[in-house]
Order: structure tokens, then C-alpha cells, then sequence
């Protein structure tokens, strides 16, 4: 691609408004405050476990949203999309956070969330630590390659064998 | 229901990566993190 047709570049510690999850495998995480506020029945529950498996397959997921993702304003405003439990009339919602390579869930609850304020009563506590911390691994990880890189350019030159030089 | 607040307030040490676990184990970890009570 030239310059100007590439996407603009992606930084793995922020998160994705995307009304949809990639179809790129990413690997799922559990939010440190992760809770079930729901009682689930089985399908919910194997539900779940779709999702987490596609998620890492990469695969399509688009059966558990809704018409509504379009306008949803927990995603607009806080990047966090919510996917259905159990079919699309059920008040049973995985919320979660996309980011380029991971995908981070939140909770398992009701529509409590979307209501106003959308995302008020939503614990983003873990979100925080974990985006400082992707952040900060991922600056350490560049930090060591400039290092490496930098070791390459300083090490002189082997001499070159005798008999061939100008 | 009834939700046990003390506990969903408790964080784990760190964002935990499921990623490749079976259905079973997953279903299994979900019930554990329930906070109904």
C-alpha cells in the first residue's frame, strides 16, 4: 500500500469503537473485576463460550448483535460493545472492549448499563490497568529492540581480509 | 437477586488470559466468577 492508501496506525493499548469484533483471532482477556451479575441458563452459558472461542478463532460473531450497534452510545462513548446471551431478546449482555489484538471482558449483566448515563455504573477500573500496563510493556519491548538495534550500529566493522582493497 | 457487592469489588491479581480454554473450563471459570448470592 502507499502511504496515503494505509490505515492509520493502531495503538494496541486503545481501545476499538468498532460497531463489530474483528474477524482476526485476538486473545481474550478476563477484566480483573470480572463478575456474573446474572444467573445464566445453559444456553447462555454455552453462549459464552461460543464467543470466547470465535474471539480467539477469529471467527464471525455477528449473530449476537443487534440492529441497534450502530447507534449505541456505551460504544461511542466508552468503547464498549455488549453482545447478547441466550438470543437477541435476552437481558443477559457480556460487555467487552476491543482492542486491536485483545479483547478484554468486562461483566455479564443486564441492560443496566445502557441506560442513562450509558456506561455509569460500569467498573473501569481494570480497563485502566490493563491499557497502562499494555502500554508500558509494549514501550519496554520497543525500548529493547532501538537497544538491540543500536548494539548492531556500534559493533565495528571485521577487518577486511588482505589483498583486496583498492 | 441479590449480589454480593463485597465480593465483585474484590479485584484478582490480573487480567487473565482464557483465551484457548475448552467450553467446559470456561463455563466452569464463568461460575465462579458469579457474584450471585
Amino acid at each position: 500500500l502507499s502511504r496515503a492508501a494505509r490505515p492509520p496506525a493502531r495503538k494496541a493499548w486503545i481501545a476499538l469503537d468498532l460497531p463489530k469484533v474483528e474477524s482476526v483471532p485476538k486473545s481474550v482477556l478476563r477484566d480483573t473485576h470480572f463478575s456474573v451479575y446474572v444467573r445464566l441458563t445453559e444456553r447462555q452459558e454455552t453462549d459464552y463460550a461460543t464467543i470466547v472461542g470465535l474471539i480467539g478463532a477469529g471467527g464471525d460473531l455477528s449473530r449476537y448483535y443487534r440492529a441497534s450497534t450502530n447507534t449505541d452510545v456505551l460504544l461511542r462513548e466508552h468503547q464498549v460493545m455488549h453482545l447478547h446471551l441466550g438470543g437477541p431478546g435476552s437481558d443477559a449482555l457480556l460487555y467487552l472492549i476491543q482492542y486491536p489484538a485483545y479483547v478484554l471482558l468486562l461483566c455479564v449483566d443486564t441492560h443496566r448499563h445502557m441506560r442513562p448515563p450509558p456506561g455509569g455504573g460500569l467498573n473501569m477500573l481494570g480497563r485502566k490497568e490493563f491499557e497502562v500496563k499494555v502500554e508500558a510493556k509494549i514501550k519496554v519491548d520497543i525500548a529493547k529492540l532501538m537497544e538491540s538495534v543500536a548494539k548492531l550500529v556500534r559493533k565495528p566493522k571485521p577487518p577486511e581480509p588482505e589483498g583486496q582493497g583498492g | 437477586v441479590i449480589v454480593d457487592r463485597a465480593n465483585a469489588a474484590k479485584a484478582r491479581p490480573d487480567a487473565i488470559d482464557i483465551t484457548g480454554l475448552s467450553p467446559e473450563e470456561l463455563i466452569a471459570d464463568l461460575g465462579r466468577r458469579s457474584v450471585l448470592v
